[in-house]
């Protein structure tokens, strides 16, 4: 299967490509793969990379968990943010997802054994991964910008090595059906009341990940469907606007 | 070991591929032996300064939990099992000879020890 550009690469695509992942991790390891999906052990076995816990340099207002580190094929993740992890696991399963994720379907492997132009630079560039923290600076900058020339080399300088909207797209749908294959969802979703926040919650700890990386990936999945604005969940769009229609 | 069996040559490399091998994580070899993952990925990629590479019996450790020839990791570590550094006080001379033979010649001394342990 060739690879799409990521700009067109289909949730299809993305959920081939991790079931795959997961089905050669069972083959290797002789194990039958459940929630929680072991996503360490996957990155490092099938996709032969390797884990650095490291202190990452911020600008300030920035927030960076992790980079990959293509050329030593390595997922550096940020040491400095070792409380933020341990406190929210999930976080990390969903760094280390999201990094695996540009290695397995962003990346140009062909390119990384090519000699560099300008010879070997040592540190290549490391593509970060920022909250949403970081967006709001750089939203914030970004319209003073239009006006100010010192705002404007502020916000270069904050962007450059940040994911594109295409790649901050595609490597967090790869992260989602990663960590939340979808027979494994439909499979555990008969253990969980899928129609009350209590049971999403129990469902998240399961699976040993973010509420909202959950819920994102039980609508992708057709599972739920919590109209906008709204904490209600429904088990479907259908049924929300069969309840709708009734009035 | 003779140059066809060829390992990797650094320690990192080394300890990263025989937890591989037992299919543990990081975080799980780190809590087998009490050490911290975060240290243990460093040491993995040699991301470390000298003060802070492993001690001789984190090594030893290390070894155990992996299965491992302790006397390998040592020397990948750039560490002297002590019964060999104390035999190469005992006898500087020959260690100093055989330093200096090429592989093949390590190679053929080597058969010869083997055979004399077989016949004993």
């Amino acid at each position: 299967m060739n690879k799409p550009p990521l700009r067109f690469m289909r949730n299809e695509y993305i959920e081939d490509v991790t079931a795959k992942r997961i089905r050669e991790y069972e083959a290797k390891a002789g194990v039958t793969v459940k929630l929680p999906v072991p996503v360490e052990e996957i990155i490092e076995q099938v996709l032969d990379l390797t884990i650095l816990w490291d202190a990452i340099e911020e600008q300030p207002g920035e927030l960076i968990l992790g980079g990959l580190q293509a050329k030593k094929r390595t997922i550096l993740l940020n040491e400095t943010h070792l409380p933020l992890f341990n406190e929210k696991p999930g976080l990390l399963r969903s760094t280390m997802g999201h990094e695996a994720g540009h290695w397995d379907i962003d990346t140009d492997k062909s390119s990384l054994d090519g000699a560099s132009l300008f010879g070997d630079e040592g540190e290549e560039r490391v593509a970060h991964r920022h909250a949403s923290k970081s967006d709001d600076l750089i939203a914030v900058l970004l319209s003073l910008a239009h006006h100010n020339e010192q705002a404007y080399r502020a916000y270069k300088k904050l962007t450059a090595g940040q994911d594109t909207p295409d790649q901050k797209s595609a490597v967090d749908r790869y992260q989602s059906a990663l960590l939340m294959p979808s027979w494994l969802m439909k499979e555990a979703a008969t253990r969980h009341d899928l129609t009350c926040w209590q049971g999403l919650y129990r469902f998240a700890e399961e699976a040993q990940v973010n509420i909202s990386n959950l819920v994102t990936r039980l609508h992708r999945l057709g599972m739920i469907f919590i109209p906008k604005g709204s904490k209600r969940i429904y088990r479907s769009e259908d049924e929300y606007r069969g309840q709708g229609t009734l009035f | 070991m003779s140059k066809q069996e060829e390992k990797p040559k650094r320690f990192g490399e080394r300890l990263r591929e025989l937890r591989k091998a037992k299919n543990l994580s990081q975080r799980a070899l780190g809590e087998l032996i009490d050490i911290d993952f975060t240290y243990l990925s460093k040491i993995e990629s040699e991301k470390l300064d000298f003060a802070q590479y492993p001690s001789e019996p984190l090594i030893r450790k290390l070894a155990e939990a992996l299965d491992a020839d302790v006397d390998e990791l040592l020397l990948l570590a750039k560490k002297i099992p002590p019964d060999i550094r104390d035999r190469v006080i005992e006898r500087p001379d020959a260690f100093r000879k055989i330093a200096s033979v090429d592989d093949k010649t390590l190679d053929d001394i080597l058969k010869q020890i083997e055979r004399k342990e077989r016949g004993k």
